[in-house]
């Protein structure tokens, strides 16, 4: 149900490059557009220097309650991995969105205390500080995620029962 | 009741106490709430003479009459929070150690992966261990053992037992916890917060009956087969089945009959 990206409605461009000084590199928008299909997300947006390049689609479908500000890497180290590394490679994920929630370990994500509870929270719901999100399981160890800022919960990143690796982001709160 | 209680020498003298409660819903929530609500810092340890709702894994209860240890250890800070999964093997083998000061050398008494007390396949003992990250920023654990002393439920899933049917004379609770508390204190300190798990690791594979013997492992819906080969540096399983090693980090592992 819950969808491993973040999907956002609007956007009705197939491709669109904000240009600055250093011109369109064309390639990266190339990139990006190849990566947005494979990833299924809506929409990109990296900045290297002074160069901003957001790509953008048509979402298919809707995971979030409200338009969300999308992932925007920070200036340098992710903007270049996304535009060095080969198009097979990197799976677009929001870790440097200020508001993921990171696993702390490897082990297994539960999004409800119990198979027969409600989950912890949903798409939409607010939380303040402390409240429980979700559960990552390690060899028996049940670790609580808890929410280490107050706001709305715009994206569960996992689905229960699923793997998840050291630092991992699991929601998002913003 | 209450007085009979006492960690032992050892966990005193490294700053372990005791909270003492005749009944209580859940040591572990009492424990976790104790550091949420009150800025309780560990070691600490809660024990109840019963528990009315007693926890087990994913929600599941634990039979909590009179009679048997219910133990759960607050730690505050015990390590970096990837390194908590290693508290249960820290756990596992003081318990181990702890049941055996009490009945003594029994063939088949030793630890199930990861964590579990059993006695020739029968269940003795469960953990559940729990983290967070406390509202002031500091990283909290909470460590509960529950053990069948005097008496074990009928559970139709797996075959279980009590350290009284064990050996006679073994099953008093506030025994167990007292060489329980200094086994733990004395696992917790080889373990370095995790910069020796390697020590732990040879504890607990040397209590571990099962090695070299077939195994039976629930993921979710499917069951893998095989030998049990050993754990890895990092504590999981390692089952070798007719396709090579499996290394598991989640898993039921079966008891009873093939």
């Amino acid at each position: 149900m819950a969808k491993k990206t973040i999907a956002r409605p609007a956007a009705a461009k197939p491709a669109q490059a904000t240009p600055s000084s250093s011109g369109i590199d064309a390639d990266l928008v190339r990139e990006l557009a190849g990566l947005l299909s494979e990833t299924d997300l809506s929409e990109i947006e990296v900045e290297k220097g002074d160069l901003r390049i957001r790509v953008a689609r048509e979402a298919r479908h809707v995971a979030v309650a409200h338009p969300a500000p999308m992932v925007v890497a920070p200036p340098s180290a992710p903007a270049k991995a996304a535009a060095s590394a080969p198009v097979a490679t990197p799976e677009t994920r929001p870790d440097d969105h200020p508001g993921a929630l990171k696993s702390p370990m490897v082990g297994t994500a539960y999004l409800r205390p119990s198979p027969d509870a409600s989950a912890f929270v949903e798409i939409g719901s607010v939380v303040k500080v402390g409240d429980k999100v979700l559960l990552v399981e390690a060899m028996k160890t049940f670790n609580e995620i808890v929410a280490t800022h107050g706001g709305t919960v715009t994206a569960i990143l996992v689905e229960d029962g699923q793997p998840v690796e050291y630092g991992q982001p699991l929601a998002i709160i913003e | 009741m209450t007085a009979s209680f006492r960690v032992g020498a050892f966990a005193a003298s490294r700053g372990h106490r005791l909270a003492f409660l005749d009944s209580v819903g859940s040591t572990n929530t009492e424990a976790m709430s104790r550091a949420r609500d009150f800025g309780a810092s560990g070691p600490l340890w809660i024990v109840a003479g019963e528990q009315a709702a007693g926890r087990g894994r994913l929600g599941r209860q634990w039979s909590s009459p009179p009679g048997n240890l219910y133990a759960s250890l607050l730690l505050t800070d015990p390590c970096e929070p990837h390194r908590a999964p290693e508290l249960g093997f820290v756990a596992g083998a003081a318990l181990a150690e702890a049941a055996r000061a009490r009945v003594g050398a029994v063939a088949g008494l030793g630890l199930k992966w990861p964590n579990d007390l059993v006695c020739n396949g029968a269940k003795l003992s469960g953990m559940l261990l729990e983290a967070t990250r406390l509202p002031s920023g500091v990283f909290a654990t909470v460590v509960g053992i529950g053990v069948n002393c005097r008496s074990h439920p009928q559970i139709g899933a797996y075959p279980t037992t009590d350290l009284e049917t064990i050996r006679n004379g073994s099953g008093d609770p506030a025994s167990l916890f007292e060489a329980l508390s200094d086994a733990m204190a004395r696992a917790l300190a080889l373990w370095e917060r995790g910069g020796n798990f390697d020590a732990i690791r040879g504890l607990w594979l040397g209590a571990c009956p099962g090695l070299g013997a077939p195994i039976r492992v629930a993921l979710g819906q499917r069951i893998v087969e095989g030998v049990f080969e050993t754990i890895d540096p990092h504590g999981r399983l390692v089952v070798l089945t007719a396709q090579g090693p499996v290394s598991i980090d989640a898993g039921d592992v079966l008891l009873g009959p093939q």
